[in-house]
């Protein structure tokens, strides 16, 4: 039996505060690596096998976004802002009271429930990567080696 | 030095798709695609649930060999990594 949260994956991760911490600073940790120039974090499927998970390229899309490099951003991963708006969320949940942000966390469970934004969001995610995987292998294997 | 990079990516690999597994059997199929997306989600969740699920010992093993790649990586720099990616600060 699944949880009620389910179908609410992003809901879920602003509800629980310990997790919203947690998840906070290892980005906060990831970001602030790659800004260092050290190397963060590596993708264990694409260090292992070469091929680039739906996911890889978002850190450095998002440092770029962070500069204000947005066709950069957009060039690694067209999703980051999607990823960089939801950690300001997280972060935002984390530290708003408890009181205020409960209400607006319910509010936003209901949205993610009726609109099923997540289901959008995350299967045009996967429609992406196979894109790129696909019919842009090679540019896109070099893009994220670097 | 790059066999030994390979084993411990290859190491880091099983954990993660363990876990993944376990991800999405007990949260279902969207917090599954989000862990795939997001190793570090898979990482933390691994963690919050570890003695639920009975997977400490997965996740210690899967933390060491993190720390050994970082340790690696900041050591011997991007020659460690077998498909490894470039700073990201290279604009």
């Amino acid at each position: 039996m699944l949880p009620q949260t389910a179908f609410s994956p992003i809901s879920s991760i602003l509800r629980d505060r310990r997790f919203a911490l947690v998840y906070t600073g290892g980005v906060g940790l990831q970001l602030g690596l790659s800004a260092l120039s050290l190397h963060p974090w590596q993708c264990p499927i694409f260090s292992t096998t070469g091929v680039p998970c739906p996911g890889c390229g978002l850190t450095r899309a998002i440092m770029l976004l962070l500069q204000g490099d947005l066709r950069g951003s957009i060039h690694f991963h067209a999703f980051a802002p999607i990823f960089l708006f939801l950690s300001v969320a997280v972060v935002a949940v984390l530290l708003v009271p408890k009181t205020i942000s409960r209400p607006i966390v319910q509010k936003a469970e209901l949205f993610e429930r009726k609109t099923g934004l997540t289901v959008i969001i995350l299967s045009g995610l996967i429609l992406y990567w196979l894109a790129r995987l696909f019919f842009l292998n090679s540019a896109f294997v070099q893009l994220i080696r670097g | 030095m790059g066999i030994l990079a390979l084993c411990v990516g290859l190491g880091s690999l099983i954990c993660f798709i363990i876990v993944l597994i376990k991800l999405f059997q007990n949260e279902g199929a969207l917090k599954g695609i989000l862990g795939l997306i997001c190793g570090l989600y898979t990482f933390i969740w691994g963690w919050i649930n570890a003695d639920k699920l009975g997977i400490k010992n997965i996740m210690l093993i899967w933390t060491l060999l993190i720390l050994v790649q970082l340790v690696l990586n900041f050591a011997f720099g991007a020659a460690m990594i077998p498909y490894g990616a470039a700073p990201t600060n290279v604009p």
